[in-house]
């Protein structure tokens, strides 16, 4: 089926050789058919005759992949041969790659500020798939959007700021000693900062790890007597991060230990506040009714004590208060069997659970942990893991394994049927449940339910986001800058995420994320510079009437007055603090304040060329 | 037969509102594909003067997205995004545009769905809704139509060629008086050597007042201010535009009146109890009150109170008269902005309109209105049917003929503002005063520069306000405290905004030697007659 499609590609428009006479500034288009997620909806030929119309444009081609190494050759030689002063490709969002492309206009000897992005993949085609025609019209409007922008940029110079070498790593679990061990080994200083009284977070409170069943305060312990006795790291404890100031290199941080204010400057933050172990709602499952009913945090918790004294049967419930809302793979009316769909729709019931609509990864390796432990420690206890799936990934199918080895039991329910838990008559816990693959409802009586519930954002992460101004993702955890290109990044520059911060993570994913988070801290502080991005306002003195409009409104305390003469006032940019986000700008009434790199000359000609009638 | 597809341009923020839309990609989503995005890095720098353009050039819908309240990247950015929306709002609505057309959501990065849904849902209910009106037409160019009079021809009729170079008239510009680098004599010079060029791209040809004040003096009565707005429509031409106040918004609604097909909504602010007519001895010609009320609501100047008062003492004196349901601007600021196309067309549908109703008098509270009505239409239309008269002239023939009488004292002393138009464009200098006189217990104080001499309130047509036209409302202001008076009586309402905006900023001298109730004259008679409680009297106690 594949073999006659194989071979076939879509062509390359023949790139022009001879140089074209357009007035002024000479424009270059780079079209990317992306393989086929732009070729394969737009009609790119037709986009590159098209720009190739436009006015300015000087030099017209298309790539597969605009971003390989041969693309950006060809870019660069471009901008060479045929003169070009401003270049616009037309592909991806600007937010993947476009510093990629920057660099290797700035080798070419372009001011990277000459350079223009045409999202016709994320906004057109990945979009309009089903509307091959107008995605292609749409396309050729945003590419005739980013020249008309393209041909009124300036270039731009930018301000370098020092980075100080110095580190704030918020949490101190497993993520936030890690990173704050890294870093220090490194020579950085850093301040570690814990909410509660203790250093360890989660991991204080765990049993044991799996896959290799050692004790937690094996893993903990050693960490935080290193980080206690390292002379990089200055541990705050019972503190909370109640402000941060300033920017990447220089951030002002004000602290709160047990009411009393401590302030600071670090260079770079890594956010490690971890995550919260979902208690379930009193009545879930009999949770908070039953005693016999606990989450499987408490079982950690119960097994470290020794309170498991050889029960008859342990019952684990997985996906309590996860996974809702989340799509099912089947339908209940695709049940034919009259019988089933019979009990089915009386055993089930529409109950509003409460709950939290992903998977938290960790849960059923943790489960089967747990399973493993009470099974060795007591082999004639019967336990029974009920599930709707089992999630279990990498090298962790060993401990399952090593679970079906020891003979714990799985049952497969669905979410529209999930188990129901009744008192027996001598104090014992009836479970009932609708296994799926036997097809018939089992009654299974236990000492012990355990629900395994997910890791869930805590509150106080969540306002610490906000101060931070990291914004969150669906499921309320902090949102990585891209999940794939900058996983440990935010849209913060200067600010890092490690740990379960993020998500779910167990002990070595939460480890290896703080290890990248403290990788990217590192480098920034190691470089001791870094370029801010050259969209800062500016003010024209002869338009500025000193109303002090702009001042007011700055959150960046980036702009003031000053006196200029006798009697007159002035605004004045520091180009430093300014974040270039333009409120300055619109407030100003004469218009005297510039946005460089989104002048509103810029902005304009976008809106006249999204308009135009071609 | 093809289906109508709106067109919608999107203003999307980058950390929130352009991710989301990047997400929705990413997902997969599918949605309509009408519109276009721009983006910019915050919602706050989005401006008016940004949607207006959109719906200038024929946008049916646009669409603004930004972080959600409290989750902005720079903190407050969409709180004054919000804000400004709703401005804008407020003005396609009196546009008639309508303000379902613009839409501002909070989208944050993770909401690619939302995303998605926004936009099927506004497509629709723009499907729904129509095609704007200002779509129908191309946009009017900005540029005036071909300004074919040679320089030469300009230097003739306004009589610059019989230049002596006394230099009277930059001895007497308020503007070369703080900048130096500005000369009147300098650019007729240059225009008399032929340096066309050099006059057009000077920045200096938009920094004249047109305040008249060079003409006052000039002993040969060379038009200099006629020079500059036809040196400024040539200018137009080239694509050369001077430095526009407020993001240029109020052009874009001059122009968006310009537009045949336009069907304001301007009647909102007239009282229920009030009473007005379709035929009449009289119409009154607001003039673009109702949109100042919109775009200055932050100066403490309630503009619109000029148009109800006026309203009141016409029905006081026994008068119903005729408002415009369309009336448009009258394009006065388009005109000394270079842009005599759009003015052509104003003028045009706006004699059209006023003929139509066959009233014999014209009465604006807008020195500007007055002029332009008065001089310019029937320049290029010829002569009217209708008589034109400034407010202060008809409240004058309203007090002696004995129409309106004054029931009590109020005792107060007040200076006056010769507004430039009213003064010396049009010669009008005693009918104020002569109304004000006549309020019992009110004393009227003159300040030094007063009648022909009067300092221009320091910005004219929107053009060029910047750091002299603050050190002129200064110099004014502290002029007017300087007669002791408690109130200061301006007789146009572009006066009193000027007045006021520079009194409600940062001040570089003391508030106590600038700070001064301003007050409109029909504000005042309207306050005197005790036909309305309160003003802005009360309002601009600072």
């Amino acid at each position: 089926m594949l073999k006659p499609v194989r071979p076939t590609r879509k062509p390359l428009t023949p790139k022009p050789a001879m140089r074209k006479e357009v007035e002024g500034p000479r424009v270059g288009v780079f079209i990317c058919q992306c393989g086929v997620n732009i070729a394969g909806v737009v009609d790119v030929p037709e986009v590159v005759k098209y720009a190739d119309s436009l006015p300015h444009v000087a030099y017209c081609e298309d790539n597969i992949y605009t971003c390989s190494e041969a693309g950006l050759a060809s870019i660069k030689d471009a901008i060479k041969n045929h003169g070009l002063e401003r270049v616009v490709v037309a592909s991806c969002t600007p937010r993947t790659h476009e510093p990629l492309f920057r660099s290797a206009c700035q080798e070419a000897g372009m001011n990277k500020y000459l350079f223009e992005m045409a999202n016709i993949r994320e906004q057109c085609s990945w979009v309009h798939s089903h509307e091959p025609e107008k995605a292609t019209v749409k396309a050729k409007d945003i590419v005739r959007m980013a020249v008309a922008r393209a041909s009124q940029l300036q270039p731009q110079e930018e301000a370098e700021i020092d980075i100080k070498d110095s580190s704030l790593v918020i949490g101190a679990g497993i993520a936030g000693l890690t990173a704050a061990l890294s870093l220090a080994n490194q020579g950085f200083k850093v301040y570690l900062t814990e909410k509660e009284p203790e250093l360890g977070g989660n991991l204080r409170r765990l049993h044991r790890l799996y896959p290799t069943m050692q004790a937690a305060s094996e893993v903990l312990n050693p960490l935080v007597e290193a980080a206690k006795a390292h002379k990089n790291i200055r541990i705050m404890t019972s503190t909370a991060i109640t402000d941060v100031k300033g920017y990447v290199g220089n951030f002002h941080v004000i602290a709160s230990k047990n009411g009393q204010k401590h302030e600071f400057e670090v260079g770079t933050i890594i956010v490690a506040c971890g995550a919260l172990n979902y208690e379930p709602p009193e009545g879930l499952y009999q949770y908070g009714i039953y005693g016999q009913v606990v989450t499987q945090f408490e079982m950690d918790q119960l097994l470290h004590k020794d309170a498991i004294k050889e029960p008859e049967r342990v019952i684990m419930i997985q996906c309590v208060g996860a996974r809702k809302g989340e799509i099912r793979a089947y339908e209940l009316e695709a049940f034919t069997m009259s019988d089933t769909s019979r009990i089915l729709r009386k055993i089930l019931k529409s109950r509003k659970e409460e709950g939290w609509p992903y998977c938290s990864r960790i849960c059923c390796m943790n489960a089967i942990k747990n399973a493993i432990l009470i099974k060795e420690k007591s082999p004639k206890t019967d336990v029974v893991i009920l599930h709707s799936d089992l999630r279990i990934y990498k090298e962790y199918e060993d401990i399952y394994s090593k679970a079906r080895d020891l003979q714990v039991k799985f049952i497969k329910f669905i979410e529209e049927a999930s188990p129901e838990i009744t008192e027996t008559q001598d104090k014992r816990l009836l479970v009932s449940v609708y296994d799926m693959l036997a097809g018939r409802e089992v009654q299974l009586t236990g000492d012990w339910v355990v629900l395994s519930t997910p890791l869930i954002p805590h509150k106080d992460s969540v306002l610490l986001a906000r101060t931070l101004k990291i914004p969150l993702s669906p499921e309320g955890f902090l949102m990585e800058a891209h999940l794939k290109l900058r996983p440990v990044d935010t849209q913060m520059d200067g600010i890092f995420l490690a740990g379960a911060a993020t998500g779910p993570k167990d002990v070595p994913e939460s480890i290896v994320s703080a290890k990248a988070a403290v990788a990217r801290a590192a480098t920034l502080m190691a470089n001791k510079k870094m370029r801010a991005e050259a969209i800062t306002a500016s003010v024209n003195p002869d338009l500025c009437r000193g109303c002090g409009r702009c001042e007011e409104v700055c959150e960046f305390n980036a702009i003031e007055l000053v006196e200029v003469a006798p009697k007159v006032i002035n605004a004045k940019v520091n180009e430093i603090s300014c974040k270039g986000c333009g409120t300055c700008s619109v407030t100003c009434p004469t218009g005297a304040i510039t946005m460089k790199h989104f002048t509103k000359g810029q902005v304009n000609a976008m809106v006249e060329a999204a308009l135009a009638r071609v | 037969m093809s289906r109508y597809e709106p067109r919608i341009v999107g203003f999307l923020c980058n950390w929130c509102g352009y991710a989301g839309a990047d997400l929705a990609g990413t997902s997969r989503l599918s949605y309509p594909a009408n519109i276009r995005i721009i983006r910019v890095m915050c919602s706050g720098r989005v401006e008016p003067a940004f949607i207006l353009n959109a719906f200038e050039n024929g946008a049916d819908g646009v669409l603004v997205a930004g972080c959600h309240p409290g989750d902005c990247h720079y903190r407050s950015g969409n709180q004054h995004a919000e804000k400004r929306i709703e401005k804008t709002k407020k003005l396609l609505d009196l546009l008639g545009v309508g303000s379902d057309r613009v839409r501002l959501e909070w989208i944050s990065a993770a909401e690619g769905e939302k995303f998605a849904s926004v936009i099927k849902d506004f497509t629709e209910k723009l499907r729904v809704k129509g095609p704007s009106w200002l779509g129908k037409e191309p946009p009017s160019t900005r540029t005036a139509h071909d300004a074919k009079e040679s320089i030469h021809d300009v230097l003739k009729r306004t009589k610059a060629l019989y230049c002596q170079e006394c230099g009277k008239c930059s001895s007497s510009c308020p503007v070369t008086r703080l900048d130096p680098s500005y000369s009147p004599r300098l650019a007729v010079e240059k225009a008399l050597l032929g340096l066309e060029d050099a006059v057009l791209t000077d920045k200096g040809l938009w920094s004249c007042l047109t305040c008249y004040l060079c003409r006052q003096r000039c002993p040969l009565d060379i038009e200099y201010d006629e020079l500059i707005r036809t040196c400024r429509a040539k200018a137009a031409t080239s694509g050369i535009a001077g430095n526009c106040s407020h993001e240029g918004v109020l052009f874009s609604l001059s122009r968006i009146m310009a537009n045949p097909e336009a069907r304001q909504n301007r009647l909102k602010w007239v009282p229920k109890e009030a009473e007005i007519a379709k035929t009449g001895d009289v119409l009154y010609f607001a003039g673009c009150l109702p949109y100042f009320n919109v775009v200055f609501d932050d100066i403490n100047v309630k503009n619109i109170e000029i148009a109800q008062s006026m309203l009141k003492i016409l029905n006081a004196a026994g008068i119903r008269p005729v408002l415009l349901e369309n009336e448009r601007c009258c394009g006065h600021d388009l005109s000394f902005a270079g842009d005599r196309n759009n003015f052509e067309k104003l003028a045009k549908m706006n004699m059209a309109a006023i003929t139509e109703t066959h009233v014999s008098t014209v009465v604006t509270t807008c020195p500007e209105c007055y002029r332009t009505l008065k001089i310019d239409y029937p320049e290029f239309l010829g002569q009217p049917k209708f008589e034109v008269l400034h407010a202060s002239e008809f409240l004058t023939n309203l007090i002696d003929e004995g129409k309106i009488k004054f029931p009590g004292k109020l005792p107060m002393k007040v200076s006056y503002q010769d507004p430039c138009r009213l003064g010396r464009h049009m010669g009008v200098y005693d009918s104020p005063r002569k109304v004000i006189t006549s309020i019992p217990g009110v004393e009227l104080v003159e300040m030094s520069r007063n009648r022909e001499s009067a300092l221009c309130c320091g910005v004219s047509a929107w053009m060029g306000c910047g750091r002299h036209s603050k050190q002129m409302q200064m110099e004014r202001l502290a002029e007017a405290k300087g007669t002791a008076a408690d109130l200061l009586v301006t007789a146009c309402p572009k006066c009193q905004i000027h007045l006021n905006c520079a009194l409600s900023e940062k001040l570089p001298v003391n508030k106590e030697e600038v700070a001064i109730e301003t007050c409109d004259l029909s504000v005042l008679v309207a306050r005197a007659l005790n036909l309305t409680q309160s003003s802005n009297m009360e309002m601009n106690k600072k």
